[in-house]
């Protein structure tokens, strides 16, 4: 299986939401749920610092939520991407307790559960990738291959508030905040 | 905690008070395998009253879903999830205590297959309530994934079910004292059993407050976060919440002891009253504590 992943570099991303407003229009989802969210983190380490932080659903290795959903609405396809068949959704809500990133959400709308699918239309159709990474004006959010991400110096899986990597294997590597200090 | 949640506290604590009913029924009765006592007389009303309780239980987790007409669905990923495996477990205890039931009004003793029928359905009770458990043990809910749960879970089925068992026990025994013109207190066997059965949940009542002090615990350590943040909810957010059920738990185990020790200045009619207000002040101290339970959920991360 050749796993996409998402790429983060949190010190190239000034929390402008572009992702998040791109991820909206492209895929028409209604107020309140977001599928992709900007975290602002702040901090003090000698010294106060704050960044930002793009997150969606991390299609992991291990999808939790997957397990979790009796419904069996939920599944990984070969190219790693998860996603939710709303035909089978009952609104259960385990994937979002599972969830270790807060990716499904709960649309009242519909009455199921919605998330992140890494824009699988487009990677079906071929005209391109997530709109969220096409979107950012920084290049601080990209995709590609889990190997391709995986090979860029300096990522890591998981850093500073975020969840142990090693409970759903996140298909995300991010290159965290290198502080510059006077 | 969303309002939807509600209808998960109704479902785990009257499922949980089934099952631990249902056990303690079963194991009064091989327990007073040679005794001619009320349990035997009004065993087939207390199956009917767990029975109903646990039917109004899962009838109530549909409220949980935004498609409840969907809801046979839930038993499709019996492979990975552990609701799959719920529903199916409860649905066999269901039906198991329902074939129980229907033979109990059949015959006036069990026989061996009505006694390898209680105890495959007690099996199937266990392992319903261990599914239970095993659903919120999730590494991405800090406050849930620990030995609080199983605890929180386990206690609650020994405390309403033990109580809810002495209740139908002085019930029974007043309906038969109004015919037979004697006192609860003069029958030596349903009064051994009333106090045993207080005991049981007065060390019920005991373990709450082992669970409350584990949910309480990151205050002392403040990682990771999200427990923190939970431990935070229930003593700000939810502080007289908190309060109102330990105090509960109090007023419960003032009554049970009363019960155990058996002083009612001679005024045998009050042991029923006490027995009776014990289980209701614990009910509503659970409800109490399943509320806080749901509504102390925080997610690991950002």
């Amino acid at each position: 299986m050749t796993q996409v992943a998402f790429f983060v570099d949190v010190n190239r991303c000034t929390g402008c939401r572009t992702c998040e407003i791109a991820c909206k229009v492209e895929n028409g989802v209604e107020i309140g749920p977001r599928w992709r969210k900007v975290r602002t983190v702040e901090g003090d380490d000698g010294g106060p610092f704050m960044y930002h932080v793009s997150m969606a659903c991390n299609h992991c290795e291990v999808p939790v939520c997957a397990d979790a959903c009796p419904s069996g609405a939920i599944q990984k396809r070969s190219d790693g991407i998860v996603v939710v068949d709303q035909t089978k959704c009952i609104g259960a809500r385990l994937c979002a307790w599972a969830c270790p990133y807060d990716a499904p959400q709960f649309s009242n709308e519909t009455g199921k559960m919605e998330k992140c699918n890494f824009c699988s239309h487009r990677i079906d159709a071929g005209t391109g990738g997530p709109a969220c990474a096409e979107a950012c004006p920084t290049k601080a959010l990209q995709w590609g291959t889990l190997d391709e991400v995986a090979k860029k110096q300096g990522v890591t899986a998981s850093f500073g508030p975020l969840p142990d990597a090693e409970i759903t294997r996140p298909a995300v590597r991010f290159i965290p905040l290198k502080l510059v200090r006077g | 905690m969303v309002p939807r949640d509600w209808a998960l506290v109704v479902f785990t604590v009257l499922t949980q008070a089934a099952v631990g009913a249902f056990l303690t029924l079963l194991i009064l009765r091989n327990l007073t395998a040679t005794a001619e006592t009320p349990l035997r007389s009004c065993a087939r009303w207390a199956h009917a009253t767990v029975l109903a309780v646990l039917a109004l239980g899962m009838v109530a987790a549909l409220f949980h879903l935004s498609e409840p007409f969907e809801a046979v669905r839930a038993v499709v990923n019996v492979r990975s999830s552990w609701l799959s495996r719920e529903v199916i477990f409860g649905g066999l205890f269901s039906l198991l205590l329902g074939a129980l039931l229907l033979m109990e009004w059949r015959e006036t003793r069990w026989s061996r297959v009505t006694h390898w029928l209680g105890w495959t359905a007690a099996a199937t009770a266990v392992t319903f309530l261990v599914c239970q458990i095993k659903i919120y043990l999730l590494p991405a809910q800090p406050v849930w994934n620990s030995l609080a749960t199983p605890l929180a879970f386990a206690g609650t089925a020994l405390r309403l079910g033990v109580l809810g068992v002495a209740v139908w026990l002085v019930c029974c025994r007043v309906d038969e004292t109004s015919r037979e013109q004697k006192s609860v207190h003069s029958d030596g066997t349903t009064f051994a059993t009333l106090r045993g059965l207080a005991l049981l949940g007065l060390v019920g009542l005991v373990a709450e407050l082992v669970v409350v002090a584990l949910q309480l615990a990151p205050l002392a350590d403040a990682m990771p976060a999200a427990a923190l943040a939970s431990a935070r909810r229930l003593t700000e957010d939810y502080a007289g919440v908190l309060v109102t059920r330990l105090l509960l738990l109090v007023v419960a185990a003032a009554c049970i002891v009363v019960v155990i020790v058996g002083k009612v200045s001679g005024q045998t009619h009050k042991l029923p009253a006490m027995t009776i207000v014990a289980f209701v002040v614990v009910l509503v101290s659970e409800v109490c504590g399943r509320f806080l339970f749901y509504a102390s959920r925080v997610t690991v991360g950002i």
